[in-house]
């Protein structure tokens, strides 16, 4: 038993030579209690690794913020609600996976966990008038100043009528909690030309939750899970289905 | 010109700078330090998506399959498997990234294997092992929380020997233990304390 122990230790500190490689090949065949112990060790192995990789996955995410906000120019949005946005990110992701345990979760909570407004992506305009009044809307929007966005935005959609408009739009009504008034226009883009068309499914099904049509925002979900890679948020609609369903 | 070239000196040097920039990457994957990962990810995003226009994927699914790339990376470094790597670690990177692709493809039109290799196959390395590394068992699940709960000195001395791949030896002298005896003790006890938490 030492010996074979001997063989782990030296699986982990790399040093086994190939003899012994073929030695611990064999063991792991014929002795189940070498096996055990050596798939405790590799599972301890991965969760340090899966510890430092929700770590770095919200660094990356970080820098990958830092890109669009460099892309679209104001740079105000302050850290400390990154930092936030990115720390109930990953204890999502640590919950999650243990929702099957504890189903004690509300609807409204759902929403508030998986709400996040979308970034800005849009095209930026030639025209300088339409331009200018797409600039300001935007800068209220990503400074979490959604009534003035609202207003803003309601005035470009005059002079530049872009769909994707209205869809940040519905994201400033959903952050401004107007969920009734934000689901006839993503019902309406989720049939239009809209370049962020996809994306609205996913908004919607999240709408439909906060306002209390669970049925409704389920058949969405499934469906945004079924079409893989069609719709924006796949993966989290699949999840936030699951929780639904265990909610039931 | 390179066709048939001889380990002159010139080569040699260049060879050992190779692996002096390969262990550089190693080490700062492992470590997760800020400031590497900073410059690494700049470094290889825009020739990434770029390479990963011919995919037919949106750009959000492009950034995050490079991020899962470098995640997985990160994870082969720790686990000793880049010590040895014959590519370079853009190529390994990329490769990974394209498995994650044609994962994600998979999904949505039930893309073949071979017809996806046959259909990319430029400077392709391929291990079997990347179709499930990212998939999380339960129980390693239950361990990383489990792990978080255990007192400083265990989560010290598991790291070192788990994650960074130190000797019990190493160990010993790192932490100011008597032995490896105790070393080895220790390690047990924390083991046995991490399987408390899971059945708990």
């Amino acid at each position: 038993m030492s010996d074979s122990n001997h063989l782990i230790e030296k699986y982990f500190d790399r040093s086994l030579s190939q003899t012994e490689s073929k030695q611990f090949q064999q063991l792991l065949e014929s002795d189940k209690n070498f096996a055990e112990q050596f798939a405790l060790e590799k599972d301890v192995q991965a969760a340090l690794i899966l510890n430092q990789q929700i770590q770095t996955k919200s660094q990356l995410q970080k820098f990958e913020e830092e890109i669009s906000d460099k892309k679209s120019k104001p740079f105000r949005r302050k850290f400390i609600i990154r930092t936030a946005a990115a720390s109930v990110l990953l204890m999502l992701f640590i919950w999650s996976t243990f929702l099957i345990d504890r189903p004690q979760t509300s609807h409204e909570d759902l929403f508030a966990s998986y709400y996040e407004p979308y970034r800005n992506v849009i095209a930026p305009v030639e025209r300088s008038d339409a331009a200018n009044m797409q600039n300001k809307a935007f800068e209220f929007y990503e400074n979490g100043m959604y009534e003035e966005a609202l207003q803003a935005l309601n005035e470009l959609y005059v002079v530049e009528a872009n769909p994707d408009v209205l869809f940040y739009k519905a994201m400033t009504l959903l952050s401004l909690e107007k969920y009734q008034e934000a689901i006839p226009i993503l019902e309406e883009l989720i049939s239009s030309d809209a370049e962020l068309k996809n994306h609205a499914p996913w908004y919607l099904a999240l709408a439909y939750l906060e306002s209390g049509a669970i049925a409704k925002s389920k058949n969405l979900l499934e469906l945004i899970g079924e079409q893989q890679a069609r719709y924006y948020n796949e993966k989290k609609a699949t999840e936030l289905l699951a929780i639904l369903k265990s909610l039931e | 010109m390179e066709a048939g070239a001889q380990i002159t000196p010139c080569h040699f040097s260049l060879v050992f700078l190779l692996n002096m920039e390969l262990m550089r990457v190693i080490d700062g994957l492992k470590k997760g330090d800020e400031q590497f990962l900073k410059t690494f990810y700049y470094e290889h995003r825009e020739a990434f998506l770029q390479y990963a226009q011919k995919f037919p994927l949106d750009e959000h699914d492009k950034v995050e399959v490079y991020q899962d790339a470098i995640l997985a990376l990160q994870a082969h470094a720790i686990k000793g498997n880049l010590d040895q790597l014959k590519s370079t670690i853009k190529t390994y990177l990329f490769s990974i990234a394209k498995f994650k692709i044609y994962d994600k493809l998979k999904k949505s039109k039930a893309v073949k294997l071979e017809a996806f290799k046959a259909e990319y196959q430029d400077q392709f390395v391929y291990e079997e092992a990347w179709l499930d590394d990212s998939v999380i068992s339960l129980r390693q699940k239950l361990m990383q929380s489990a792990f978080l709960k255990l007192g400083n000195k265990c989560q010290e001395l598991l790291t070192l020997y788990y994650y960074r791949g130190l000797s019990i030896k190493e160990i010993c002298e790192s932490m100011s233990y008597n032995n490896s005896n105790v070393v080895k003790a220790k390690k047990s006890q924390c083991l046995k304390k991490i399987k408390e938490l899971i059945k708990s």
